[in-house]
């Protein structure tokens, strides 16, 4: 390739945007709407996703100890319980410490008031969390097996709607982004199509007076190219500022969702939203052109 | 410089395009093919720029055999030959000037030549003022001699010309194949289809004669036929 002709190329994906203004603008904003709705469904799946795995992790498993152990003992067990896998934290809770705690929640000094250091009904227990709640009948059979360890809680009901709740988001998310980019496929192609015909003429006198199909072909997907990128950045730089301020709206307004869980910050979505974006414009650009232009070069 | 040896041409819907034709033409040679419509004259060209393969037979243009040429080979054939249609095939979009330079770009011709070799063309068919302006602002005569300089700017070896004073008065159509003698004159080979009878006999050339698909007359020096 000669880089007279790459020059030639660039010029003409450029020249093509500005020469066919109506049906440039139509692709664009086709290509942005569809983006569009994928970054707003990816901000609300990924969101979805991320306040789901922080309220798995609060939902923690307690480990109560037998009495009267040997802090040597403690420690072996808490050294045990760290090694099992998908265990993230262990958090060792003594009698006075949990006295204390369980004062300060019935904020009734009165009935807990006989007892104290040295008459102290509860026991040792530790405060379990894993990365991952799939896995805590596994780590709940594991602890059993440990010596010194009495009781086990958790909070079997609500792990499993947690559970549930994250199977179908996952399905559902999935499903739904997978629709998505099939219909923009479809009508982003399409779009590309229409200005592809509207030049048939211009790629027919190409073929007649002896270009290659590639000489014919870059321009296009230069073009394409061009308006993927800008279908991307256009709903992507306007969605930005729009998710950040929806979320500090949504702390303001409803507060308690911020008790429960956080939002993912803009950066952290955009970051990877934008460069993903634009990936898929500038394939669905080059795609899309590729393809129409393919039925007219056989000539 | 165009050998067409026992070529039919049978469209898929059965129909016969040509039949059993067999065409010699030499370099340099300027050849009106005649035929009422239908007879096969756009066939025939069509196969010579490989838009139609032939059914049987095989075509050789300046050494390159037609028949079993692979696709990604037309357009290096195609750069032997200089096309001109009757609707002139101008892109609406460039002026005359980036129309004829087109026609280099697309072989990767350097732009040193281009600047060079488009006013040459330009001053040969007299639009050398013409150059700035849009096909819509010119006379189908000046668009046809646009389609003209865009298919001799490459110096091809064959110039082929599908009814190319089809669209225009007789004058100007006089004009056009005045310019095609003066083109092969420097030479070039050039084959012109044709309905223009008044043309065809003045001009005392090499005339082959179609009909119903078959060549019925091959002559130097000849006229229109008058039994067709």
């Amino acid at each position: 390739m000669k880089f007279s002709s790459v020059k030639y190329y660039i010029h003409e994906g450029f020249t093509g945007l500005f020469k066919n203004s109506l049906m440039t603008v139509a692709s664009i904003a086709t290509v942005a709407a569809c983006i569009f709705i994928v970054a707003v469904s990816c901000c609300l799946l990924a969101n979805m996703r991320s306040m789901m795995t922080q309220i798995e992790k609060n939902i923690g498993i307690s480990v109560f100890l037998e009495d009267k152990l040997s802090p040597e003992s403690i420690t072996m067990i808490s050294e045990q319980m760290k090694r099992i896998p998908h265990v993230s934290s262990v958090t060792y809770i003594s009698p006075d410490d949990a006295l204390e705690e369980l004062k300060k929640e019935w904020n009734a000094d009165e009935v807990l008031s006989g007892f104290d250091n040295n008459n102290n009904p509860l026991s040792s227990s530790f405060e379990i969390s894993i990365d991952n709640i799939e896995y805590q009948k596994d780590v709940i059979s594991e602890i059993k097996q440990i010596d010194g360890v009495r009781n086990i809680r958790n909070a079997q009901n609500e792990t499993d709607i947690l559970l549930k709740l994250n199977k179908v988001i996952s399905i559902v998310g999935f499903l739904s982004m997978l629709i998505l980019a099939a219909i923009s496929v479809v009508i982003i192609t399409n779009t590309i199509k229409i200005s592809v015909y509207t030049r048939k003429t211009e790629i027919n006198i190409m073929k007649y007076v002896g270009a290659t199909d590639w000489f014919i072909r870059w321009p296009f997907i230069v073009e394409g190219v061009l308006i993927g990128i800008i279908g991307a950045l256009v709903p992507l730089i306007i969605s930005w500022p729009l998710y950040d301020k929806c979320i500090s709206l949504i702390y303001v307004h409803l507060p308690f969702i911020g008790n429960i869980a956080h939002f993912l910050s803009g950066y952290t979505i955009f970051s990877v939203l934008i460069p993903l974006c634009i990936l898929a414009g500038i394939l669905l650009g080059v795609i899309g052109s590729v393809t129409s232009i393919h039925k007219h070069l056989n000539v | 410089m165009i050998d067409i040896e026992n070529v039919s041409k049978i469209y898929p819907n059965g129909s016969e395009g040509i039949k059993d034709v067999t065409i010699h033409i030499e370099e340099g040679e300027f050849v009106f093919v005649i035929g009422s419509s239908g007879s096969g004259k756009s066939t025939l060209i069509k196969m010579i720029m490989k838009e139609l393969n032939p059914t049987e037979g095989k075509i050789v243009i300046n050494g390159i055999d037609t028949t079993n040429l692979e696709r990604n080979k037309i357009p290096y054939l195609r750069r032997q030959l200089g096309i001109v249609f009757q609707d002139f095939r101008l892109l609406p979009k460039k002026t005359v000037y980036e129309n004829i330079a087109f026609a280099m770009r697309v072989i990767e011709a350097h732009s040193r030549h281009i600047r060079r070799n488009v006013p040459t063309v330009l001053s040969l068919v007299g639009l050398q003022n013409k150059a700035d302006a849009y096909p819509n602002q010119l006379s189908g005569g000046e668009q046809q001699r646009t389609a003209l300089a865009r298919a001799i700017v490459n110096n091809p070896p064959i110039l082929i010309a599908d009814e190319p004073t089809g669209n225009l008065d007789p004058d100007t159509a006089w004009d056009i194949m005045c310019l095609l003698e003066e083109i092969n004159r420097r030479g070039t080979t050039v084959v012109v289809a044709t309905h223009a009878r008044d043309i065809v006999d003045l001009m005392r050339k090499r005339v082959v004669t179609l009909n119903k698909g078959r060549v019925i007359r091959d002559v130097e020096n000849g006229g229109y036929f008058d039994e067709i």
